[in-house]
């Protein structure tokens, strides 16, 4: 989609994922190794033409280049020669300066507050994912001005911690509308009164399902557990009649005990499939082996190989970042 | 009157019909709405968004215009009611079909085709148009029939495995992170295809979906698990000790701290007064490290977590407090940056929104109030599409624009 675009990233490992983006979609990505060598993983650097700083003819890359990504002034560059350029800063915040890391901008933003189980400390989300929110809007906010370009470019700033705020869509309102400030409640989904479960143990690992206000699902689970004569209590509720939501908690939780039994007599692969037939509402946990062999992502070339120089073995990552039915053009 | 074009924002001129509700697609269409692109909200109230159902509301009070998650979801759109199950409502959304750059949908596979409006009619009617489908799992493979929740997309990417402690099981996120990382996608999609098609002339159907996103921003875990590296590590960092949250004054109150290298720790050494040569090297802390995070946790135990978080930022180490939604909301940082645009709303009231997490230096960004119910059919329908007021009456009147 993107092959008459060049890109020069001179991020560090905030917004490598940019690059990496923008080579997924056909851009020639020149990557200025940082000053001190390059930490970030190579998994955000595929695809990429690396440089070093001190072989890199500065001024001439960035004379033919559409978009640049950076964290930071570059040594001996003022952006302003080069009027055309798309100029993407990228950084921890807008208006202050102070060091951060990953993990200290999902403290502020408000989504470590909520995550994990309430006996441990709050729990961060997997990988780097304030870098990867702000990466994308780094990407969104290039991409926009590109459109808008006409002679001139322009500078685009973009905050991680902004973008990790906005993906706290639920706390900041509702302290705003309701007053609330929200905990953490393990793997409890709590809407209204009560909380539910959302991960069981089965015979051979996880799933997601929860008592919910679907009638449709909840029937459907309750039927299936007839079927084994395990349903108990729950044979004869009147879904369409009642707010699970606002059940008393001891309710739900000898209603969960009839789940919990019978759930652990049962697969992954058999709930799963039942839940795909019957529309319960239910998922397999995949743990990361299975997703890297799931017949599913095969079936859509999620994955591609990759030869990772920091275990210097063939491994496979994530590969298109969507699909379209012009796969020439993706 | 219609409001397309009053703000002259960087995509002033592009125009979308998005008949995606709830998250997934809603919110990439936000984001180009602020953008200044028109974007036209295709609803129906005999099946409502259920974004208008989800609390908080305005005073606490149910109403399809009232829910303060539907408002920052679909800010500076225009919104319509089209009966998609009336073969004369699917005859008016051919003519926004036609007005538009960009169809946005978010249905169940099949959906747009029964109801006349696949991908091949779509391109009958506009050839160059762009679509965008957001689904749980794609368009294509054995689970394209995926109807799901954002649950789904963290259970089928290994988002929930990977998530969590070492010695327990799974964590599902309190939040549908999927809903969050998909609709990026799919704005960087829709940017993409829109400058091929400047390019080339030629539209596309893109097919975005919430795992594979899911699966892209945590690359490096599913890396670390072929490199034999355990992924599911709670907030410890193999390149950082310490690295995690320490308790601070208050019930359940903490502050991240993350020593970064060998000269971070030298400073936290001298504030702490922690001073033991075990300490020195990150093979040493991580050697020690249960030691080393009880005697920092008996030092910031005490403490302020925000002042401890300013304290050690203004040193240079990489500190922040665990904010939870009412400090996030009333974030000086946030104040500064212009994270919240004012807004008028009919049902809400003067109300603050979040808006776009960047700026731009030759260009505005303006984000508008989240449209009623219907509440622009006739600016849209008549003023924009060009329609007879007397007929649009009458659709309306026999529940093709309901």
């Amino acid at each position: 989609m993107l092959n008459h675009l060049t890109i020069i990233d001179a991020t560090g490992e905030l917004g490598a994922l940019a690059g990496y983006m923008l080579a997924q979609l056909g851009a020639a990505v020149t990557r200025l190794v940082p000053a001190g060598g390059e930490t970030t993983d190579p998994v955000w650097n595929r695809d990429k033409r690396c440089v070093a700083p001190n072989d890199a003819d500065l001024p001439a890359l960035l004379s033919k280049a559409d978009i640049l990504l950076r964290n930071g002034p570059l040594p001996g560059v003022d952006i302003a020669d080069y009027p055309r350029l798309i100029d993407v800063l990228l950084t921890p915040f807008a208006c202050t300066d102070r060091p951060a890391t990953d993990m200290t901008l999902m403290a502020r933003s408000g989504l470590l507050h909520i995550g994990g189980d309430p006996d441990r400390e709050p729990l961060r989300l997997p990988g780097q994912q304030a870098y990867a929110l702000g990466a994308i809007q780094a990407i969104i906010g290039a991409l926009t001005a590109l459109r808008a370009r006409k002679d001139k470019g322009q500078g685009v700033i973009v905050s991680a911690y902004q973008s990790a705020v906005l993906a706290n869509y639920r706390e900041p309102v509702m302290w705003d509308w309701a007053g609330k400030v929200g905990g953490r409640q393990g793997n409890l989904l709590v809407r209204g009164k009560s909380g539910v479960n959302q991960v069981w143990q089965v015979a051979d690992g996880w799933v997601t399902w929860a008592l919910v206000d679907n009638p449709g699902m909840m029937r459907a689970m309750v039927a299936l557990m007839q079927a084994d004569g395990m349903a108990g209590a729950l044979t004869g509720v009147d879904w369409e009649n009642i707010l699970v939501a606002d059940l008393p908690q001891e309710t739900l939780k000898d209603w969960e005990k009839l789940v919990g039994a019978f759930f652990a007599t049962k697969t992954r692969a058999f709930l799963a499939e039942q839940s795909n037939r019957h529309g319960m509402g239910l998922s397999a946990i995949d743990e990361p082996q299975d997703v890297l062999n799931s017949a599913h992502h095969a079936a859509r070339g999620a994955f591609v190989p990759f030869n990772d120089p920091a275990s210097g073995r063939t491994i496979r990552v994530p590969g298109p970042l969507f699909r379209s039915n012009r796969e020439d053009a993706r | 009157m219609t409001r397309e074009g009053p703000h002259k924002g960087p995509l002033s001129g592009l125009r979308i019909a998005d008949f995606s509700w709830v998250g997934a697609g809603p919110r990439a269409t936000k984001d180009l709405a602020d953008y200044g692109a028109t974007v036209i909200k295709v609803e129906s109230a005999r099946r409502l968004d259920l974004g208008r159902l989800s609390p908080p509301f305005k005073d606490g009070k149910r109403h399809h215009d009232a829910s303060a998650f539907f408002a920052i979801t679909n800010t500076g759109k225009q919104g319509v009611t089209i009966n998609l199950n009336d073969p004369s409502g699917i005859e008016m959304a051919k003519k926004l079909v036609a007005w538009a750059d960009v169809v946005v949908e978010n249905f169940g596979k099949g959906y747009m085709d029964r109801i006349g409006l696949s991908w091949e009619i779509l391109k009958s009617i506009k050839p160059d148009i762009i679509l965008l489908s957001v689904s749980v799992a794609g368009r294509t493979g054995p689970l394209s029939d995926l109807r799901g929740y954002g649950n789904s997309a963290a259970a089928l990417s290994g988002f929930a495995a990977l998530s969590g402690w070492p010695d327990r099981g799974p964590h599902m996120a309190p939040f549908a992170y999927g809903d969050v990382v998909a609709p990026m996608m799919a704005t960087v999609a829709v940017l993409a295809a829109l400058e091929h098609r400047r390019v080339t002339g030629e539209g596309q159907h893109l097919d975005v979906s919430q795992v594979e996103p899911m699966m892209l921003v945590t690359s490096d875990c599913l890396a670390d698990v072929q490199r034999g590296i355990e992924p599911r590590r709670g907030n410890d960092d193999p390149r950082m000790e310490p690295h995690g949250l320490f308790p601070c004054r208050g019930p359940d109150q903490w502050c991240a701290i993350a020593v970064r290298d060998d000269a971070d720790w030298q400073v936290l050494a001298g504030l702490t007064g922690i001073d033991n040569s075990r300490f020195a090297t990150l093979q040493g802390r991580k050697a020690h490290a249960g030691d080393l995070r009880a005697l920092l946790a008996a030092w910031t135990r005490t403490q302020d977590k925000h002042r401890l978080a300013d304290r050690l930022s203004t040193a240079g180490v990489p500190a922040e407090a665990v904010n939870d939604g009412r400090d996030v909301f009333s974030d000086a940082e946030l104040e500064r940056a212009g994270h919240y645009h004012r807004i008028h709303h009919d049902r809400l009231g003067d109300c603050e929104m979040p808006g776009p997490p960047l700026r731009f230096s030759d260009a505005a960004i303006y984000v508008g109030p989240p449209p009623l119910l219907g509440g622009d059919n006739r600016a849209v329908f008549v003023d924009l599409l060009g329609m007879d007021p007397a007929a649009i009456d009458e659709l309306t009147a026999t529940g093709a624009l309901a």
